[in-house]
């Protein structure tokens, strides 16, 4: 059959769309994410008055001429290429990222894969343990690379068929499993300028999930499709200066997830509800440590903790003598803090306080080895 | 956005989301996408909603931003895009095995086409638009519209596709 007429086209047009029966409208999700758009807009115009500001004072002939021009045109472009069913094993990923050529291919080495390609940014191979792939969550991604670019990869649950990548201006990338090793993985480049907006997972039956990033590009707590992450909350949690160097600690709750960063490193619980982070019985639990990434830091360490809600005050004692007060703050369901350790000391105990300067407890230095 | 214009937003987006899903299947022939496409669509009709209900038309809006979306999507994964004989992500055959085909047939025969002409038949003969408002969705010409329909009808009419795909 042939189409020569218009009415014909019509026809069948109807029939095919009409055809197609979609789902419920996600309102509850599109409203999300008008309101991160709108979010952003607002962040683009304060940023955006500021530097037009500045530029009008010394160059109003540009501004006038910026201000003239249409839309710009996107900066960066992202293309990712189908894997063939002859291709190499362990390849999961290939595509052009602003115009250079890039692959991702997995070996198995130990406990874990390393992953090497053709124009990936950082050092290769990367190593990756195994262990982390396996969670709950419908998906484990890492983001690594620093530079121009960064690669997101990792692995998805078995039934899903497409993980869509939504970039500013409404552009989505989309990406399709590859099996490798009884996991499915994807993995691509992507500009290190460019945030992520969002990203789902597709199963033939629909949206399986969603997780919006935390920072630009950490994908680390999956929702389920209508389902609203906590409301946006950032608190410090401690601060301070070890060996010189100053030092931050941070809580950054919302649609991303429960976050907490300490000064360029940043960890996501894995838990899609408001998490207990203190071990049952104890009065503080630390959580993550590790050097502290800074200029002249030497071996300077510092991490973050949950305290119970009588714990006001954690004074760590220091191997090599002297101690450090650290105040903890209420956050969600319980309390946090930060804290640091000066390098060539290690925590040989702590004391907790409560809101009357009474001594509630002690813990032990093993549970601060860090 | 307070309560009411939610519950706005939530009625705009229930009578309009299945026509624009509809939409974005045909210009893309990916279900899973054309609903990636209009969620953007209408998340981004709720960011500046206090303009888009009080815009004289904004179906058109919406439709404009399903077509350019889309649009810059095709131009970044055209490279790597390969059109195959079958399309992997169709509805179910719910009237038998020869109206499936022939709906294959049809979505491989769209897919063929140049997305400015595919876009052009979708709205122009499915949505039944004038080519007035074809064109402003398209942002072109009404003479760019008239002949990428044209150019559109005359490769459908010979698609080896259609003559392959379809009923005998």
């Amino acid at each position: 059959m042939s189409i020569h007429d218009q009415r014909e086209l019509r026809d069948r047009l109807g029939s095919l769309l009409y055809g197609v029966e979609p789902g419920p409208p996600p309102v509850v999700g599109t409203m999300r994410r008008g309101r991160e758009i709108r979010m952003r807009r607002w962040i683009s115009v304060a940023a955006g008055v500021a530097v037009l500001a500045a530029g009008a004072v010394v160059l109003p002939g540009v501004l006038r001429a910026h201000l003239a021009s249409p839309i710009a045109p996107l900066d960066h472009s992202v293309i990712v290429s189908p894997i063939g069913a002859g291709a190499r094993a362990g390849l999961i990923g290939q595509g052009t990222t602003d115009g250079r050529r890039w692959t991702v291919v997995m070996s198995p080495q130990g406990k874990g894969v390393t992953l090497t390609g053709r124009g990936l940014p950082g050092a290769q191979p990367y190593y990756q343990d195994i262990a982390s792939q396996f969670t709950a969550s419908p998906a484990a991604l890492t983001t690594t690379g620093s530079g121009p670019t960064v690669l997101e990869f990792g692995t998805v649950r078995a039934d899903v068929t497409h993980v869509v990548i939504s970039l500013p201006a409404g552009e989505v990338v989309s990406l399709t499993p590859v099996s490798w090793h009884g996991r499915s993985w994807v993995a691509v480049l992507l500009p290190a300028r460019v945030p992520i907006v969002r990203a789902v997972l597709y199963t033939s039956r629909g949206e399986l999930a969603y997780a919006v990033p935390f920072g630009d590009t950490q994908l680390d707590v999956w929702w389920q499709p209508g389902q609203v992450g906590p409301a946006r909350l950032t608190k410090s949690i401690g601060s301070g200066v070890v060996d010189g160097e100053r030092w931050r600690a941070a809580a950054d709750i919302g649609p991303w997830g429960y976050c907490y960063s300490v000064s360029s490193a940043s960890t996501c619980i894995d838990s899609t509800v408001s998490p207990v982070l203190l071990a049952a019985g104890a009065l503080v639990s630390p959580m993550i440590c590790g050097s502290l990434d800074a200029p002249g830091a030497g071996a300077a360490r510092v991490g973050f903790g949950a305290a119970a809600a009588a714990v006001r005050r954690v004074v760590l004692e220091y191997s090599g003598g002297g101690t450090a007060d650290f105040s903890t703050v209420a956050v969600g369901r319980g309390r946090m803090f930060g804290y640091a350790i000066p390098g060539g000391h290690k925590v040989a105990g702590s004391r907790e306080y409560g809101a009357a300067g009474q001594l509630l407890g002690s813990t032990s230095g093993a549970a601060w080895e860090c | 956005m307070d309560a009411a214009a939610d519950a706005e937003f939530s009625d705009f987006m229930h009578g309009r989301w299945a026509q624009l899903v509809r939409l974005g299947y045909g210009l893309t022939g990916d279900r899973q996408l054309a609903e990636d496409l209009a969620q953007t669509a209408f998340a981004r009709a709720y960011a500046s909603w206090g303009r888009v209900r009080r815009a004289d038309n904004p179906d058109a809006y919406l439709r404009r931003i399903v077509v350019n979306a889309n649009a810059s999507r095709f131009r970044k994964v055209r490279v790597g895009e390969v059109l195959t004989e079958t399309v992997p992500d169709l509805m179910a055959a719910a009237d038998g095995a020869t109206r499936q085909d022939d709906r294959d047939a049809l979505v491989s025969a769209l897919m063929q086409l140049p997305y400015g002409q595919r876009a052009a038949v979708v709205l122009r003969y499915w949505l039944d638009l004038t080519e007035t408002e074809t064109a402003s969705i398209l942002g072109c010409s009404v003479g760019n519209v008239k002949s990428q329909a044209s150019r559109a009808l005359a490769k459908l009419r010979t698609s080896a596709a259609l003559l392959e795909g379809g009923p005998a």
